[in-house]
């Protein structure tokens, strides 16, 4: 049974609903805008909330309030509301996939809150997974939020190594060593061209680890670019510098040469416990190299 | 939100509830699911609270809310199957299509995922690129394919990326060169004999030789004589041959702007190997041919540096002595 008894006074009903309705929202917005006690995303969610509710009811009067509309065969109305569902399930399906996104995340597993990873270029630390969005801080202090059907569909570089085994020393050299430092490629070079012999420093931070059971050491690389002529001399420089931060990263940063062309491509690589330190400390080294590169020998 | 609102809100519920229950006048068959739905919206934020309370790992904890959210769901969808069929009806059909909507993506991976697995386009230990990363394949599942790049950092790749993507393939299948038997002089023709031929040709048909052939493309300044490039190239060449087992080579690809564009060619049958030593002969390269403009000033900076170093030692012994 419909409400009214005819149509047109269904109709009427409607044309005076419609701007009362607009009113009272307008007039409870206005209201929300004034009181400075209730925060805004709660005057967001409830402006939200008396919206819908004022559409919902639009939509069960036009449906109901019409006579003629319940004469219709029953079979009419079932393809106009599978018609009208499918419709709405095309338009708001975009906004599902999100939902999945963060399900198939959780799955995947690719990273964890705190980990320094690079996402669709945006290099930073995790601040939080939740079911819709990855929120990010770079380096330049500026969180971002990436949703997750974007995190999904990029590519994704951790930084952070996950200790598996932290009692043998041996497995977690393996681990922390980077495949440039396995074949001896870093400059990390005394005054006699001798390499310098990490062995004892792995010792100590693998006492360390043990020591605060740390579960993740975090990895960060950027380049830099050289000349030629005295090259020799700013890598003694460089060394003194990277001796230097030893205490701040709790290891020594290492380099090595990655590409050249016209000038020589190095490549730093800095290796922590905690990665508030890179945030801290990253930027002061990297002005420290500045000043060797580019200033005179 | 504020408890108060919260108190506000459970408190008018509750009354509702009661309304419901004992003034309404409603048929017995609606009040049951309203007033079950009143107490599970009650109950879901306590129990939200009480789970991020008790279970520390982020995945339980987003299965336990899911699953409560699941039952929450459930009891909505009672209440309007019962207010009206058409309506559940209506709201099915439209939850059925966006799912499947939402869900194309990580089907479309999953296909793509199992194609790459079946086709055996490349498989684990290989060096390749794709999506302009290269790297040695670590892992690939059905989801994703796990590369480790050239500074050991680990990159996750979705499969539906790397499967239509173009893929460059470093290391090929070799099938291995016969070898001849040679049996020693004086070998008596007894069972033994057949047992090394039989060895000998399983050895034939299992094994497949990997050889990986990676590309490096560097420039080097117009300064350096072109007279003495080979020279200088194949000192570092015969140092990585005993590494790599394979003898290094190179091949001029073209000059700009009076520089010299060429491609060095490794070549190991471990991809590890390259990963290992490429920027340790790279570093040699450029030690070999800029000697010179490098060590630019660097015995008066080593003579200065030695005494202070010196110095600092006979400190360090003093002070250690007393």
């Amino acid at each position: 049974m419909s409400i009214f008894n005819t149509d047109i006074e269904a109709l009427i009903f409607i044309i005076i609903l419609i701007p009362s309705l607009y009113t009272i929202n307008y007039i409870l917005n206005f209201l929300l805008y004034r009181s400075e006690r209730i925060p805004v995303t709660q005057k967001n969610k409830v402006k939200f909330v008396i919206r819908v509710i004022s559409i919902i009811v639009i939509v069960y009067i036009l449906i109901e309030g019409f006579p003629s509309f319940t004469q219709i065969d029953p079979q009419y109305t079932a393809i106009l509301t599978g018609a009208i569902s499918t419709a709405l399930a095309f338009a708001s399906s975009e906004i599902f996939a999100n939902f999945t996104a963060g399900i198939l995340l959780l799955i995947v597993d690719p990273f964890d809150i705190g980990d320094v990873v690079k996402i669709k270029g945006y290099k930073g630390i995790i601040k939080s997974i939740s079911l819709t969005k990855v929120v990010l801080e770079t380096f330049d202090r500026v969180d971002i939020d990436i949703s997750n059907s974007d995190v999904l569909s990029s590519k994704i570089l951790n930084y952070s190594i996950h200790l598996k085994d932290s009692n043998n020393f041996f497995r977690f050299r393996k681990e922390i060593l980077a495949p440039q430092s396995k074949g001896y490629a870093n400059l990390n070079i005394d005054l006699l061209d001798n390499f310098v012999d990490f062995n004892e420093e792995y010792r100590e931070l693998f006492k360390l680890v043990n020591k605060k059971q740390a579960e993740i050491i975090h990895a960060y690389t950027f380049k830099m670019r050289m000349k030629y002529n005295g090259f020799r001399v700013k890598i003694d420089k460089l060394n003194n510098l990277c001796n230097e931060y030893k205490d701040k990263f709790g290891f020594v940063p290492k380099f090595h040469i990655v590409d050249f062309s016209n000038e020589i491509a190095v490549k730093f690589r800095i290796l922590t416990m905690e990665a508030i330190n890179l945030l801290d400390y990253q930027p002061e080294f990297v002005k420290g190299i500045y000043k060797i590169v580019v200033g005179k020998i | 939100m504020k408890i108060v609102y919260y108190l506000i809100l459970y408190i008018g519920l509750f009354v509702t509830a009661l309304w419901v229950q004992f003034f309404s006048g409603w048929e017995p068959f609606v009040i049951t699911p309203v007033i079950a739905n009143i107490i599970i919206f009650i109950a879901r934020k306590p129990l939200l609270i009480f789970s991020a309370y008790i279970i520390k790992k982020q995945i339980y904890r987003v299965a336990f809310s899911t699953i409560i959210d699941l039952i929450w769901f459930s009891f909505i969808f009672w209440l309007v199957l019962l207010i009206s069929i058409d309506l559940f009806i209506a709201l099915i059909s439209f939850l059925i299509i966006t799912i499947s909507f939402t869900f194309k993506n990580i089907i479309k991976n999953m296909a793509s995922g199992a194609l790459l697995l079946t086709s055996e386009q490349f498989e684990i230990g290989d060096l390749i690129e794709t999506n302009n990363i290269q790297g040695i394949v670590k892992e690939i599942t059905l989801n994703y394919t796990k590369l480790r790049e050239f500074d050991g950092v680990e990159i996750i790749i979705p499969n539906s990326s790397v499967f239509g993507a173009t893929i460059t393939r470093f290391t090929n299948k070799k099938l291995k060169t016969i070898e001849e038997l040679r049996l020693k002089d004086g070998y008596k023709k007894d069972e033994r004999v057949y047992q090394r031929y039989i060895k000998h040709f399983r050895k034939l048909w299992s094994i497949e030789t990997k050889i990986t052939r990676y590309t490096k493309q560097v420039e080097i300044l117009g300064s350096i004589d072109p007279f003495e490039l080979e020279d200088h190239l194949s000192k570092v060449f015969d140092k990585y041959e005993q590494i790599f087992g394979i003898k290094p080579e190179y091949s001029i690809h073209m000059t700009r702007y009076g520089r010299i564009r060429i491609t060095l060619y490794l070549i190991s049958k471990k991809s590890k190997l390259i990963l290992n030593y490429i920027d340790a002969f790279l570093r040699d390269i450029v030690f070999q041919l800029y000697s010179e403009q490098i060590y630019e000033g660097w015995e008066d900076y080593k003579k200065v540096h030695e005494k202070q170093v010196k110095l600092e030692t006979k400190n360090k012994k003093e002070v250690s002595d007393k």
